[in-house]
């Protein structure tokens, strides 16, 4: 977290996110390898629904405070990240 | 003296059966002795720790505190432990059950692929009660079973209570995964030996967090110092009501948990 912030402080500031805790890794993976040379090891970008119901898909055994949509009614032909914002604010796109 | 045979035999008896009786209060004082004598020493030993450097044996005492109510079950703290710790596919220093108490009592417990690539939606809610995810790691216990069978002590407690294994010294032997009651243990193949969680030993001395730690997205875990009263673990163990698993097991557990249910202990 500490080295992303190095050259990415931007993506802190407004990012609903990082602001509730969430650790760079948790969806971009491992990336230790993009710290060592930032040019030839990317780190993994999450684009798919599949990536975001991982934690966001309604499962009887999470808890309920936690935000959770069905992936089967909400929106199922369009990718997340078409409404929703993911390192900026506001979360859902005007 | 004339002796009726059946005067003697008699006496002979009772003589017999006197020793016996003497013999054997002698061997179960001496027994009962012994084991006490031991179970003093040693809680002497802990007594003396315990005057000496505070409430823990050592400090730092590492140690971590899972909130079962905030776990979504996302499975990214397996996937992290495989990447940080090379653990074999199919193996799992850390895992994720699923816990479904159901209307009719029953319980369905479910770890697929230690929930690694996370829980599909695939019980019946009607028929649910309540679930809830119950992640699970090795318990670093105090007094673990599993440095108790090692025959060549491969497998100890840091000074700072965290049991590793030597991966040099262990002969594979496999008692350890046996003893843990926690089923915390596994035959590592690539190594081909014993392994287990060492809670990230090779970060938690450069000072960082663990890494199902680092990536859980909720605060689910929370890695720290126990013996240090303002890290965030001392805190939240003073502030919550949180249990180990299987205390009466006696096994010194260290993890607690918050929310844990009576099926999961």
């Amino acid at each position: 977290m500490k080295a992303c912030m190095e050259c990415h402080p931007d993506k802190a500031e407004a990012t609903v996110h990082v602001k509730k805790g969430v650790h760079c890794e948790s969806c971009h993976g491992a990336a230790k390898a993009h710290t060592e040379d930032w040019e030839k090891a990317k780190p993994f970008v999450p684009s798919t629904r599949a990536d975001c119901t991982r934690c966001h898909a309604m499962i009887v055994s999470r808890p309920a405070w936690y935000p959770q949509i069905d992936p089967k009614t909400h929106n199922p032909d369009s990718k997340c990240v078409h409404c929703h914002s993911i390192h900026e604010l506001p979360a859902v796109k005007k | 003296m004339s002796e009726d045979p059946k005067d003697i035999t008699r006496r002979e008896t009772l003589q017999t059966v006197g020793r016996s009786v003497l013999l054997i209060a002698i061997g179960v004082a001496g027994g009962v002795g012994g084991i006490s004598t031991l179970q003093n020493v040693r809680r002497e030993m802990k007594l003396k720790g315990t005057k000496k450097e505070g409430r823990y044996p050592g400090s730092p005492w590492y140690s971590m505190a899972i909130d079962i109510e905030k776990c979504i079950g996302c499975g990214r703290c397996v996937q992290a432990c495989s990447e940080e710790n090379d653990v074999p596919p199919g193996h799992y220093r850390t895992w994720i059950e699923r816990y479904a108490i159901m209307k009719d009592g029953s319980v369905s417990i479910t770890s697929p692929n230690g929930g690694i690539n996370g829980f599909e939606n695939d019980i019946d809610e009607d028929k649910v009660e309540r679930a809830f995810f119950v992640p699970k790691l090795c318990n670093h216990c105090d007094d673990s079973p599993c440095t108790q069978v090692c025959p060549v002590g491969a497998t100890f407690e840091t000074k700072e209570g965290v049991v590793i294994v030597d991966y040099d010294w262990c002969i594979g032997c496999r008692y350890c995964i046996q003893s843990c009651p926690y089923g915390s243990r596994f035959w590592n193949p690539k190594r081909n030996t014993a392994d287990k969680c060492t809670l990230c030993y090779h970060r938690i001395k450069k000072g960082e967090q663990p890494a199902c730690a680092e990536v859980c997205p909720t605060g689910a875990r929370l890695f720290g110092d126990l013996s240090d009263d303002a890290s965030p673990l001392a805190k939240f163990v003073r502030e919550n009501a949180t249990m180990t698993m299987k205390p009466n097991l006696m096994t010194g557990a260290k993890v607690q948990y918050k929310g844990l249910s009576k099926e999961v202990v």
